[in-house]
């Protein structure tokens, strides 16, 4: 248990060890509480009184399955509130075998000089100066790092966006064939990263000093028994493999709620030819791969490596999220250029979504039509140079929007809505509306419920519990660092045994399931503590205008939660 | 009788020998038909949970299959 400090203004490093009140916690609820302790709430996000914290999960380094996540936060200077993303491969499993409950990035420098922060199999950090990658896409960074420290290293980088300091930049982090593809995209936190003039950490693969388990005896079981319940699980089982998460776009355009042409439409027309099933025949067909572990100790394998007529890489992963904001958003029916794109913003180290949404809103605003796939990769190019425009597009949907004038801009808290339409999907809407990070597809989506049935998303009954509901676990298990796709198991009865089991035999805890759903909202609050400090009121728990004033085709609906119902939801 | 047509996505692509993705399946079957029965009939098991729907919304089991209407029919997602 130690926390790595780096203070980037003096470049001394030194290790802690974790002070007595954050033993426990690890990943999203971790970083609530450091940053609501050490981060002046009103603070320049991309100033030296920010800090970001890189923090793997309570069981990230342990023999839990899915439990890689590699946690990041600070405040964002997308939102301008707390921010915590979490990113996929190798880092945070990394980091959890040397027993790192987090590493804190803090001031300065002055200067242009760009620094990596290496850390070793024994776990020793040190800073070393890398102003040769100045302005380097992620791919070439990741080759060079590898390069010089040897293949047996995870990285986290940035790329030219975050560089730039451009409020859409993401953190790319490597999977398990060290390729920076996993992103922890959302927020901004390449450009807080940037500002720290930090462009990677290289982290030994090899370490084997993990924090000891209170009973290791009763941790092996309850992980057996919880690999055994995703095994079981027909999500986990059976459409992750083969399809990953683009298995979501049948069915969310069968329910009229995938936002389509800038959120005009709920139903995408050429949906058939970019859903995940066309998308895995199309794979299949080239000889890429459907399914193969791109994370550390997954054994759900929904990662795919998207390849072109020819049989050569071009992305991985192509997922749902990337494929709404490239190609329904946009209009683009092309799965080769949504993947080409998808490359190109994980290169220049940008978030997906928010950029894919920038460009539908330009598109929306007149710039160029919908559909124009070509348009779409020259306007992303554009962020990697820097030009003007570039600059405004890597800023987000908002400063687009303001830059053409454009009133139909569907974020919410300056970030934009993920794939599924709040009109049709009321519950997300109370998600999109309340969550401390702003709109977010992993803050508490209740698409699960929806396509169930046990839950009407057009009705307004039900759904701020439902919200809550989904709000609070998803805060536990960012804190615990297991992958959002493994946590349907939770619903489980025997998932969620024996993942409470596995807590308690971590921490030597009798922790109930009302425990955890405590911590989960204790974790929120504490969000929306940092929330209110910055400045933020329940006025701003809402959604843009247009989403109450536009119905959404097919089912011409708006969002009908009203104000108070919205306040009530994280009101514990 | 009733004409439906159904269309089937994920791994219940495979339930049917020779599924066309594109065309789906046309199916004929005595009015007052169920969810269910459609199920059984294309011999989709439980043990997949497979959810339908219809003109954007979620059907239960026991609805009848609507005459003239496109079914999809899909396995559990969540959100990621």
């Amino acid at each position: 248990m130690k926390f790595i400090r780096v203070d980037m203004t003096s470049k001394k490093v030194r290790i802690e060890r974790v002070p007595q009140k954050y033993i426990g916690m690890g990943g999203r609820g971790l970083i609530a509480d450091l940053i609501n302790d050490e981060v002046p709430a009103r603070c320049d996000p991309l100033g030296p009184e920010n800090k970001l914290i890189f923090a793997p999960g309570l069981l990230g380094g342990t023999s839990l399955v899915n439990t890689s996540r590699i946690a990041v936060g600070a405040k964002s200077p997308l939102t301008g509130t707390i921010k915590e993303s979490n990113a996929g491969g190798t880092f945070g499993d990394a980091a959890g075998r040397l027993g790192i409950t987090a590493v804190i990035i803090e001031g300065r420098g002055a200067g242009d000089e760009l620094f990596v922060l290496r850390i070793d199999e024994r776990g020793e950090p040190e800073l070393i100066q890398a102003s040769d990658l100045k302005k380097k896409r992620t791919y070439a960074t990741v080759v060079a790092l590898l390069d010089r420290f040897g293949e047996k290293n995870a990285v986290v980088c940035i790329g030219p966006a975050g560089e730039m300091g451009l409020r859409a930049a993401s953190i790319q982090s490597t999977d398990t064939k060290a390729r920076p593809c996993r992103a922890a995209g959302r927020g901004g936190l390449g450009a807080v990263m940037g500002s720290k003039q930090l462009k990677a950490i290289v982290m030994d693969l090899r370490g084997n000093v993990a924090d000891t388990l209170a009973d290791p005896a009763a941790f092996e079981l309850a992980a057996r028994d919880f690999a055994k319940a995703v095994r079981k699980n027909p999500f986990s089982r059976d459409v992750m493999p083969e399809f990953g998460t683009a298995g979501l776009i049948a069915p969310v355009n069968s329910l009229g709620g995938f936002p389509s042409y800038n959120a005009t439409k709920g139903v995408f027309d050429g949906w058939e030819k970019i859903s995940g099933e066309a998308m895995a025949d199309m794979i299949r067909k080239r000889g890429g791969k459907t399914t193969h572990q791109g994370c550390a100790k997954c054994i759900i394998r929904c990662s795919n490596e998207f390849v072109d007529k020819r049989g050569k890489y071009v992305t991985s992963s192509l997922e749902y999220e990337t494929i709404w904001s490239m190609g329904g958003m946009t209009g683009i029916d092309s799965l080769d250029v949504i993947a080409r794109l998808d490359n190109l913003c994980d290169d220049i180290g940008i978030d997906t979504m928010s950029t894919g949404v920038a460009v539908a809103v330009a598109m929306d605003a007149g710039y160029k039509p919908f559909g124009d796939g070509a348009a779409a990769i020259e306007m992303v190019e554009q962020i990697g140079k820097g030009t003007d425009f570039g600059k405004i597009l890597g800023n987000g949907p908002e400063e687009i929007g303001r830059h053409f004038g454009h009133h139909r801009v569907p974020v919410v808290k300056g970030q934009s809505i993920s794939g599924y339409d709040p009109r049709a999907m009321q519950g997300n809407a109370v998600t999109y509306a309340t969550s401390p990070m702003g709109a977010d597809h992993t803050a508490g989506n209740l698409i699960c419920e929806y396509v169930t049935g046990k839950l009407d998303p057009l009705k307004v009954q039900g759904q701020v519990e439902a919200s809550r509901s989904s709000q609070i676990s998803m805060a536990v298990v960012d804190s615990i660092g297991l992958c959002v796709l493994a946590s349907p198991v939770l619903s489980s009865p025997e998932g969620a045994e024996a993942f409470i089991r596995a807590i308690n035999a971590k921490l030597g805890s009798n922790l109930k399931p009302e425990s955890l759903e405590q911590m989960g909202k204790r974790i929120l609050s504490a969000e929306r503590k940092f929330n209110r400090k910055a400045g933020f009121t329940n006025k701003d728990d809402r959604l843009p205008r247009f989403f109450y004033e536009e119905p959404l085709p097919p089912h011409n609906t708006v969002v009908n939660i009203s104000e108070e119902d919205m306040d009530k939801t994280l009101d514990f | 009788m009733i004409t439906i047509t159904v269309k089937l996505f994920s791994t219940l692509r495979k339930c049917v020998p020779d599924y066309d993705p594109e065309r789906g399946i046309a199916l004929d079957l005595p009015s007052g038909a169920t969810v269910e029965s459609v199920l059984g009939q294309l011999g989709i098991p439980d043990s997949k949970q497979p959810f339908v729907t219809c003109q954007g919304r979620v059907l239960k089991l026991t609805d009848q299959a609507p005459i003239g209407g496109t079914l999809h029919i899909f396995q559990p997602v969540a959100g990621g």
